[in-house]
């Protein structure tokens, strides 16, 4: 019973209920349970909350105009929690500023692994407001000297894969989506054209990754976007 | 069924020819002799012949009559009025001047009013044909059928060109069963569907009207599909008039367009059908992936539940595992069988986009060294950047289905392979492994829905079948191809090619 972090569980399904937060008690974190959008709400605004599981399918208001609602004053972890497949909806809920998506079904160590991740996020963004070094594995990126070094020695990187690479390793742990990625890199108005995207991915993965098809460091979530990893 | 067709106005036009020459002659030598009579001079005589003339090429149809009489008028000048009378000759010189002249005026005159007569029949004709143009166009546009057009179609195009018309259509695309309809123009008869030709296409009844000859055609086309021909008999097509035949082309563009409206609401009502289909389709599919993965999710975690408050040696921790797997095995056939019904559709549901093919490849490995644990994927892929058109969710979903396969036919020391090649205008990519093979007599099947291999029985668990089938379903709505064989040395082998270039596939 090492954690002592409040999770709020947004979810109309009793059993589903039922094992999250079971298996998330057993894992020392304290529970609290809502089964509509309005009360998820109203419990984030009065009450002390660290971290929210969310169910899409609400019987009040749909998840995503909860996750629209909260981003508005809020920058809780929200880990989406939904029976809904299509990869243009986790697209939007990630964009719209939820931490991670899970599709229904999945199991509790999932789950569990996916809430540790948005809780070290959170810690992170708490503790240090702006790192001039971030270190993942064996790959660090000196954001003052614009430095990218891989096992103790320097790469060098085009402006591109430079932006790309800071992109994603402010936001490890995180996927970042495909349209926000160009969005940031290439502006607004590039549309939705993947391919330059891809291309440039695979030029930074040749300098990075000693394997491309088992990257260590960058992973693909297919359809949605790119995560980097934490450690 | 076409008859031949004689003007029966002609003969009055002659009978009226006749009669006219010879009256006006004979008045203006009545006129002449009484001219003659008070003393006048012979001028004055020529020039009432002039007038007869005149007279007679207003009232005369035919060029060639009345310059005949025109000649006639002069030679009676010259006999009754110039010495020697009552004889063909001339003796004053003055005379042959008299007549040349007048012979030329009344030539210059009879062509002139002729022209002047022939143009305002070509006007008339014209301002006739004009009208029954807008008749036809007001009429058709009124129609709301394909019969309907057809008919006042075939009917004024007859009337227009005043020629018998057959007409061959079809009246509905998706059936494409020819039908006919013909005007005969001397019994003003419209026949609707004659019963000759029945169950025959349209291509059909073409192809023997031409065999058949001496018929000219002109073929409608609507959205490039042949929608209708007009057939005029040959001997008539080739009498026809610069004007008809200006007018019958008028008309069939009229009727081209006509039914290009017809069928153009025809297609919106279908496509609308089609949206309506679409759209029943996609929710329930939605519902159904909804209803289903709730209470799986809720089976999968309180079993875990189970799992987690329970001893592993007591019986229960084995029971509960029993329902994850099952509920695991659930969740693919589920998630295989969506993905089937959606790929029916597969103009509206794949989702191609330039992909890496190193991005799926990594993405294939890291699911399968999750749900194969410690077995190991021998992985050969090109070092250069591959971009291929796909839908990269469910090639990775073929590529997790061939090396389930696999893994279903291998033991855990058996190698498993992927390798990815380029080839000259596509990505081929081979699933192998050093397992039991494929059976020689499920070779051919193995694609097949619901095939599962003929030493296990129908209902036997996890052999659904749906995995290869749906590789095939996918591979072919990229544009690709799919073959399993066996290999030498033992084992089988799974490979399919993608085409690199985007194209449009059904």
């Amino acid at each position: 019973m090492t954690n002592k972090e409040t999770i709020l569980i947004v979810e109309d399904d009793f059993q589903i209920r039922n094992f999250i937060s079971y298996s998330l008690k057993n894992e020392g974190y304290i529970c609290k349970i809502v089964s509509t959008g309005s009360r998820a709400i109203n419990t984030i605004a009065n009450e002390t909350v660290d971290l929210v599981i969310l169910d899409l399918g609400l019987p009040d208001i749909d998840g995503i105009d909860v996750i629209r609602m909260l981003r508005e004053w809020s920058d809780i972890p929200i880990i989406v929690v939904s029976a809904r497949d299509q990869d243009r909806e986790k697209a939007y809920a990630l964009d719209l500023g939820a931490d991670d998506y899970l599709t229904k079904p999945f199991s509790s160590t999932e789950l569990l692994a996916r809430i540790r991740v948005a809780m070290r996020h959170m810690k992170r963004r708490e503790s240090v407001k702006k790192q001039s070094v971030i270190q993942v594995g064996g790959l660090s990126v000196d954001f003052e000297k614009r430095i990218v070094n891989l096992d103790g020695n320097e790469i060098h990187l085009t402006p591109m894969e430079y932006s790309l690479m800071s992109l994603l390793i402010k936001n490890r742990g995180k996927v970042v989506t495909t349209a926000s990625v160009i969005k940031e890199l290439w502006g607004p108005g590039y549309g939705q054209d993947t391919q330059a995207l891809r291309t440039l991915m695979a030029g930074l993965r040749r300098k990075i990754e000693t394997n491309p098809a088992k990257p260590r460091y960058i992973m693909t979530e297919i359809g949605v976007g790119y995560r980097m990893v934490e450690e | 069924m076409f008859t031949k067709n004689k003007r029966n106005g002609s003969y009055n036009i002659s009978r009226q020819n006749l009669y006219i020459g010879p009256l006006f002659i004979a008045l203006a030598t009545l006129v002449g002799s009484i001219f003659e009579s008070i003393n006048l001079p012979e001028t004055n005589i020529a020039i009432v012949y002039l007038l007869a003339v005149v007279a007679i090429s207003l009232f005369t149809q035919s060029y060639i009559i009345s310059i005949l009489y025109s000649f006639g008028a002069t030679l009676s000048f010259n006999y009754f009025f110039t010495a020697p009378y009552k004889a063909f000759e001339i003796d004053n010189v003055s005379y042959v001047i008299t007549i040349t002249i007048m012979v030329t005026v009344s030539l210059i005159i009879t062509m002139m009013t002729q022209r002047i007569k022939t143009s305002v029949s070509v006007a008339n004709q014209r301002a006739e044909e004009n009208r029954k143009l807008y008749v036809m166009s007001n009429r058709i546009s009124g129609a709301a059928s394909v019969e309907e057009i057809i008919d006042i179609a075939v009917q004024s195009m007859g009337q227009l060109t005043e020629t018998n018309i057959l007409c061959a259509y079809i009246s509905d695309i998706s059936q494409p069963i020819c039908h006919t309809a013909q005007y005969i123009f001397n019994s003003k008869v419209r026949v609707i569907d004659s019963p000759v030709e029945k169950e025959m296409s349209l291509k059909q009844l073409d192809d023997y009207m031409v065999e058949l000859g001496n018929v000219r055609s002109w073929k409608i086309f609507t959205d490039e599909i042949l929608f209708a021909v007009i057939y005029i008999p040959h001997e008539q097509a080739i009498m026809l008039e610069e004007g008809k035949r200006r007018a019958l082309m008028v008309a069939l563009e009229n009727l081209s367009l006509a039914i290009d409206r017809v069928y153009a609401v025809y297609k919106h009502g279908k496509l609308q059908q089609e949206n309506e289909r679409e759209r029943y389709r996609s929710s329930l599919l939605r519902a159904i992936s909804h209803d289903l993965r709730t209470p799986l999710t809720g089976i999968m975690g309180t079993s875990e539940m189970i799992m987690g408050m329970t001893p592993t040696d007591d019986m229960r921790y084995e029971l509960a595992a029993e329902i994850i797997e099952d509920a695991e095995w659930l969740h693919s056939l589920m998630e295989n069988i969506l993905n089937l019904t959606r790929l029916e559709d597969s103009r509206r549901y794949l989702k191609k986009q330039p992909e890496a093919i190193e991005e799926i490849i990594a993405v294939v490995v890291e699911r399968f060294e999750k749900r194969a644990k410690g077995r190991e994927l021998t992985v050969n892929i090109p070092t250069e950047l591959v971009i291929v058109p796909v839908d990269a969710k469910l090639i990775v979903q073929v590529l997790i289905n061939l090396l389930d396969n696999a893994l279903k036919h291998t033991d855990s020391t058996q190698e498993i392979s992927l390798t990815v090649d380029k080839q000259e205008n596509g990505v081929r990519f081979t699933v192998a492994d050093r397992g039991t093979g494929i059976n020689a007599e499920d070779l051919p099947y193995i694609f097949q829905m619901y095939y599962t291999s003929g030493n296990q029985s129908a209902d036997a668990k996890k052999g659904m079948g749906l995995g290869l089938a749906i590789c095939k379903s996918v591979v072919k709505a990229h544009g690709g191809n799919i073959s399993a064989a066996n290999r030498e040395g033992g084992g089988a082998e799974f490979s399919f090619v993608l085409p690199m270039e985007d194209t449009n596939y059904d």
